[in-house]
């Protein structure tokens, strides 16, 4: 190996992300027979969304309502999701749902009852039927601590605080990846005959998010730079109910659950105002329904002086609230406010990727050896996803991923590694101790404003076309960032690599969403504010001689035609 | 304000130093925000840990005046002193290694044994066995307890209040088998002093101290004790 590797591992399976879905992909390879190695950017299992997941799971057990089922389910899900969602990959998720679920149970977890063999459900948005599954507010914090200890069981390797940078390919199938250790600031090799991505989303390119720092869309940077297809990029969910102040909790989730336990929202002028939206579902219309009217009232000055709405609980007997949202309660308590007392001030905070690395019903990626599972693959949720698939994503999805790169992973042995693409990986990190110039940070928060302000729940031709310029303008401007050069826990470093992965995602963001000339769930254009039947179709981004290249695509429909 | 802070690369310096910094404090301003409008305007790399904001994955711990905090869900204050939580080895400034706890935890079996077969669909769990899970299962293992409590910080013959608090959540499964009372005394149960600092400092009110005595009981009614 070349001087400049500081350390090279080998496995079978590389899994990239330790969240629910990463966590879950190791466990099933690792079944498999195959060797797996877990690589975290952040702590296991705790610099995910899993952890931090509140409200549930969806599983159509029919514990609660009998007249639930597996194709209410779907037709919920596909309804939610606009008719982009790939409609086999809607038919694994609902059928898979429930048992992956009984098996985190076997791992460890365990799930709120109504009776001992019987799960309690609870109502969430654009779902006929009470369906998720949960533990309090803490229904990820189970899990994960569920997985961890599978992870234990099992004796999986798991490597934490190192940032894969790069996928390496061999004849064109992915052969392993570079990683920058945190700790150390060594440059590291990974040989693996098949990788998993499971790194979650990108929330962190806004301004105002739910999501942990992590959250940079390292998977899609690295899903793209191999040369492999993503789906639905421009279909970013806001989620209705964020913090708005102070201005250090803002972007903080507020969970679904506090509306499926019978909170409402209110404007400023104590108007119900969901009412005037969606009189059917109001508080529990689909998230896309609640974000854009939440928008609205505080758009046309029906906001609270800190520029939300209200979110009220106070009329839920309090034990209830101190068991079903104790997270919440804690939450809010923290900055002042009891909100078994006094409404909750909330707005939109961007939440999840439904969009990611074009997966088919075995989680491969277009290109060989490359899968992808949770929120860093596309398709489950098309142009809005339910909340509470999700969590059931990461598992259904976890588990094929894992079976998927096990099963490849037998089939084949280590390829040679490309030494010429060491050195210029090598290079491309290092090259930022160099200079003087700016802080990555300067850039990253420059970046998040333009993608909040331009990007976000409103978006036009012209704010897309803005955006594009300020996104090359900050990629002229990277080459002139610079670290301090000390490797330890070097975070400068660590942020300007991010830097680029967010850079570039923001880019498949704004391009996917100028070529969409209509409004569909998650994505609403001011200057085309109707769903156009025409745009039943996915638009898919891929890596190209001279650029990012966009083409249109039939979404998969199995049994439900728009 | 300003608050002072730990710095240290054990890489390149020889000892540790303090730091002043001046913050632009804003109203409930959380440790996490003034540490990173610290590296932002100033470019000091201070290292420290942070990932959900929201108390949820524990992974932001520190010392605030000697006292271990998360830092999402703590208020910065004039004047404070930031610090590494304790009994860890630092890796830099605030940053310490919690991977260096992974083996003794490994070594707990950390992990369900069931005795006989899993049954095949929804397994059959007592609501009230569900309530006794509650507490101890809520842990977000952000070592706050681990780096306060006195008698692991004389002997690590002591497990620490986390390790116990782990095997405490198996004892209370109904579904786990294996004899943990034995593993628990092997740990040091009896070294612990009830001094009850775990519970006052866990971010998450878990009263460890309790599970400790509850863990003594099961081992006294056993007749397990060493």
């Amino acid at each position: 190996m070349p001087e400049l590797v500081d350390d090279v591992y080998q496995c079978d399976v590389l899994v990239v992300g330790g969240g629910g879905a990463g966590a879950r992909a190791a466990i099933e390879a690792r079944r498999h027979g195959a060797d797996v190695l877990v690589v975290v950017k952040g702590l296991f299992g705790r610099s995910g969304c899993t952890v931090m997941a509140e409200g549930g799971y969806n599983a159509a057990f029919s514990f609660v309502d009998p007249s639930d089922s597996r194709e209410h389910h779907f037709e919920d899900t596909i309804i939610g999701g606009r008719w982009l969602n790939n409609q086999k990959l809607v038919e694994i998720l609902v059928e898979h749902a429930p048992e992956r679920l009984i098996e985190l149970e076997r791992f460890g977890a365990v799930f709120d009852r109504v009776e001992p063999e019987k799960y309690d459900q609870r109502y969430f948005g654009g779902q006929r039927f009470r369906r998720t599954v949960h533990r309090g507010d803490r229904t990820g914090h189970e899990m994960m601590s569920a997985l961890k200890e599978e992870v234990y069981r099992l004796g999986i390797d798991v490597l934490e605080e190192v940032a894969i940078t790069r996928l390496l390919l061999a004849d064109g199938a992915v052969a392993g990846a570079t990683g920058l250790d945190l700790i150390h600031g060594r440059f590291l090799l990974f040989r693996a005959k098949a990788v998993v991505l499971a790194t979650g989303g990108a929330g962190r390119v806004y301004a105002i998010t739910t999501n942990p720092f992590q959250k940079t869309g390292d998977g899609y940077a690295l899903a793209y730079n191999a040369g492999a297809e993503l789906i639905d990029m421009e279909m970013v969910q806001f989620h209705p109910t964020g913090m708005v102040y102070p201005p250090s909790a803002s972007g903080l989730l507020v969970t679904e659950a506090v509306r499926g336990e019978g909170g409402k929202l209110y404007n400023a002028l104590g108007e119900r105002f969901m009412l005037r939206y969606d009189q059917e579902r109001a508080e529990l219309s689909t998230r896309d329904v609640v974000t854009k009217a939440i928008y609205r009232e505080i758009a046309e000055g029906r906001g609270t002086e800190h520029g939300g709405v209200y979110l009220d609980v106070t009329h839920v007997p309090d034990e209830v609230i101190e068991q079903k949202l104790g997270t919440m309660l804690s939450q809010y308590l923290d900055v002042g406010v009891d909100i078994r007392r006094e409404p909750m001030q909330v707005s939109p905070s961007a939440h999840h990727f439904m969009g990611g690395v074009r997966i088919d019903p075995e989680c491969r990626s277009s290109v060989p050896n490359l899968f992808a599972c949770g929120e860093c693959a596309g398709g489950v949720h098309g142009a809005n996803r339910l909340g509470g698939n999700s969590l059931a994503e990461t598992q259904v999805f976890g588990a094929i991923a894992g079976r998927s790169a096990a099963l490849t992973a037998s089939k084949r042995s280590h390829a040679r590694i490309d030494t010429a693409a060491l050195e210029e990986e090598h290079r491309r990190i290092y090259r930022f101790e160099s200079g003087k110039g700016e802080l990555p940070y300067t850039l990253r928060a420059e970046l998040q404003r333009v993608m909040w302000e331009k990007v976000g729940i409103i978006r036009s031709r012209q704010s897309l076309e803005e955006a594009l310029r300020k996104i090359s303008e900050l990629r002229q401007r990277v080459e002139q960032v610079g670290v301090e050069s000390g490797l330890r826990y070097n975070l400068q470093l660590l942020t300007a690599v991010e830097l680029e992965n967010m850079l570039l995602v923001a880019e498949m963001i704004a391009r996917s969403a100028l070529l969409r000339t209509e409004s569909r769930g998650a994505h609403y254009r001011s200057d085309y504010p109707e769903e156009d039947p025409r745009w039943v179709k996915n638009i898919v981004v891929s890596r190209a001689d001279g650029g990012m290249l966009l083409r249109t695509a039939d979404p998969v429909i199995t049994k439900m035609p728009p | 304000m300003r608050l002072t802070i730990f710095r240290y690369n054990p890489q390149v310096d020889e000892k540790p130093r303090y730091e002043s910094y001046e913050v632009e404090h804003h109203p409930h301003m959380k440790i996490i925000d003034a540490l990173q409008q610290i590296n932002e305007r100033y470019g000091a790399n201070i290292a420290y840990r942070s990932s959900c904001r929201a108390g949820q994955c524990g992974s932001c711990a520190v010392l605030a005046n000697r006292k271990p905090v998360l830092a999402c869900r703590t208020d910065v204050e004039d004047g404070m002193l930031l610090e590494p939580l304790r009994n860890l080895p630092v890796i830099k400034d605030l940053a310490v290694a919690l991977q260096s706890a992974r083996p003794r935890i490994a070594s707990l079996r950390p992990y369900l044994h069931r005795g006989g077969s899993t049954p095949g669909g929804v397994e059959r769990i007592e609501l009230s066995r569900l309530r006794a899970l509650e507490k101890p299962k809520a842990c977000i293992e952000c070592w706050c307890c681990m780096s306060s409590c006195p008698a692991h910080t004389h002997t690590k013959e002591f497990a620490g209040p986390a390790l116990f608090r782990l095997l405490s959540r198996f004892v209370h499964d109904p579904r786990d088998v294996l004899d943990r009372l034995g593993i628990a005394v092997s740990e040091g149960l009896y070294l612990c002093t009830t001094c009850g600092t775990c519970r006052a400092v866990c971010p998450q009110q878990i009263d460890v101290t309790e599970e400790i005595r509850q863990l003594r009981h099961r081992v006294y009614r056993r007749e397990l004790m060493p």
